[in-house]
């Protein structure tokens, strides 16, 4: 019980998370320098925010996803 | 390019393996429509992972971001590929719920959960309707675009016309006797060799940029937005990430792919792997596009762009493995359309308007018959399709996005009722498809795309109605407190 209210908190929490990530993408877009090799920063620096959400979804997935409940247990055991 | 002998053979060996996986999915596959349609509901992560990012990238990934970012500079990559990485949290907040929902009450097609969910079959031939719609003349453009492919390739050797009908008919087969075990099995194959046909590209083209010097065009108004053409504006980009946000998990075909996952854990899977193979495509792709801008400064065709850095930087087999990976990924695409649009015929119309008694076998045959009806009327518009493949996809990506305030408040909204989610959806239905067939004056979009306006309108309606009226209870329990949110 204690731990699904913190997954429901944890997940409240990640509904600000994401759209900071997103918002994370969009700096430095109108300017075309730096570069690195020739690829401006802004553009590195959003391919690894894209990155950095694998990681976040691992923590989502691991501490935020929501218990099973009967219903799925169901399912499983239909799986076998 | 290779010899027409090599790109021949590199061709049909590629097809000839999906030949083969279409046979042995016939002897996994039954007669009924779970079967048929969802694959015994038991797709892995691995294989959902794949299968649903092959459905999803399609030919706009592989020649029209490329051709974008020619004429537009790098903003399609925020536009569309941060916002398809963000699209992994999809796979919760839509994907889980519409799972549970679909082990519950054993849907197979996206409708029957609208259908059910507000007691109206209204909602449900709403969306049925208007998924066929916007998604048969997508599927043609795929067949349009392999065909185009194959005769690039061969020089001309095969023409376009016997290599659209050649590709129709290999999709038609894997999909007429594989059914969606086919579909997700050849997406493993098809969705590898665009990840790795895009890597080879990109690594080759660059090495071969680096060798030859320093661009002689300076490249700096495509490397920061709104762009040389300032298309990419922040209502531009902003809208065009509403747009794909929205209309992607309402795509029939990854609606439905919701209900084959074989458990929880397969989501979570997806979840995590998502982000990467979605930046291993559009990273490069992106960036191909504004490279070849120093390559080729003045091209009339920006399609072209990636055949044509394909022939002028990869040695000639190489660049048909390539493109080959290109093939895969509008393949991919149009069998998934196929078999959904065969699956919302069969059951939102056959079985609910013509035939309520049909047994599963009965089902599993109209819907293989629906497969050809509909893959005939596919390469009819093919011939003379109604549009470049930008448009179509935009005119279809709208189409798609239009029912997401009721797909919302479905998942999320307690309080939605039948009256206010048939109000909202038919609100947002009329305006879009009002604007988009230009029966409704344009200045009242205010720049942005039609849906946008039309998506607000029909969420303030949904809201305001079913503040007005009452939910049904016997809901709330089944799908609140039963089944997404019960108290443990």
């Amino acid at each position: 019980m204690l731990d699904a209210a913190k997954r429901r908190a944890r997940r409240r929490l990640m509904i600000v998370v994401y759209p900071v990530l997103w918002l994370l993408t969009l700096i430095g877009v109108r300017s075309a320098d730096p570069q690195l090799f020739g690829i401006p920063i802004w553009y590195l620096w959003a391919g690894l925010v894209m990155l950095l959400l694998i990681p976040v979804n691992a923590y989502f997935v691991r501490y935020c996803w929501p218990e099973p409940s009967d219903s799925e247990n169901n399912f499983e055991a239909q799986d076998g | 390019m290779a010899s027409v002998t090599v790109t021949v053979g590199i061709i049909a060996l590629y097809l000839g393996v999906l030949a083969l996986i279409g046979i042995w999915s016939y002897r996994k596959t039954g007669r009924d429509p779970v079967s048929y349609f969802l694959a015994d509901r038991g797709l892995g992560g691995l294989v959902l992972t794949f299968t649903t990012l092959a459905t999803l990238l399609s030919a706009f990934t592989f020649f029209g971001v490329p051709a974008d970012s020619y004429r537009h500079g790098l903003g399609i990559f925020l536009g569309v590929g941060v916002t398809d990485a963000f699209i992994a949290v999809l796979f919760f907040a839509f994907g889980y719920r519409l799972w549970l929902a679909a082990r519950k009450f054993q849907f197979v097609t996206p409708s029957e959960f609208f259908g059910h969910r507000f007691n109206s079959p209204f909602l449900a031939l709403l969306y049925s309707l208007s998924a066929l719609l916007f998604t048969a003349p997508y599927i043609s453009i795929q067949i349009i675009a392999g065909g185009h492919a194959i005769a690039a390739l061969t020089g001309g050797a095969i023409p376009y016309l016997p290599a659209a009908v050649m590709m129709a008919i290999i999709i038609l087969g894997y999909v007429l006797f594989g059914g969606l075990r086919a579909v997700a099995w050849t997406d493993i194959l098809q969705g590898l060799l665009m990840i790795v046909g895009m890597l080879l590209a990109f690594v080759l083209i660059a090495a071969g940029l680096s060798a030859r010097g320093g661009a002689e065009v300076d490249l700096q108004a495509w490397l920061s937005l709104p762009g040389p053409t300032e298309r990419w504006s922040w209502q531009a980009l902003i809208g065009f990430k509403l747009l794909i946000f929205m209309a992607v998990p309402l795509f029939p075909q990854v609606f439905q792919r919701f209900y084959m996952a074989k458990s929880a854990q397969t989501f979570k899977t997806i979840m995590v792997v998502w982000p990467l193979l979605i930046l291993l495509i559009f990273f490069p792709a992106t960036l191909i596009g504004v490279w070849g801008r120093a390559v080729f400064p003045e091209l009339a065709q920006p399609d072209q762009i990636m055949p044509l850095m394909l022939e002028a930087f990869l040695p000639g087999p190489l660049a048909v493995i390539v493109i080959v990976g290109a093939l895969a990924a509008l393949k991919s695409t149009a069998d998934s359309q196929l078999l959904t649009s065969s699956s919302l015929f069969t059951r939102d119309l056959y079985v609910r308007y013509l035939n309520k008694n049909a047994s599963p076998a009965q089902q599993g045959v109209v819907g293989r018959i629906a497969v050809v009806v509909i893959a005939v009327a596919s390469f009819a518009i093919a011939v003379n399709p109604p549009g470049l493949i930008v448009e179509i996809g935009t005119w279809s990506f709208q189409g798609s996005a239009m029912l997401f305030p009721v797909l919302m408040a479905g998942l999320y909204w307690k309080r939605c009722t039948t009256a206010g989610a048939v109000a909202g959806g038919a609100v947002s239905v009329c305006l879009t498809i009002g604007w988009l067939a230009g029966l409704l004056p344009t200045a009242w979009t205010f720049g942005w795309l039609p849906v946008i306006p039309a998506v607000v309108a029909g969420s303030v309606v949904l809201i305001a109605v079913s503040l007005l009226t009452r939910p049904s209870e016997a809901k709330v329990k089944a799908y609140f407190q039963e089944l997404w949110e019960p108290k443990l």
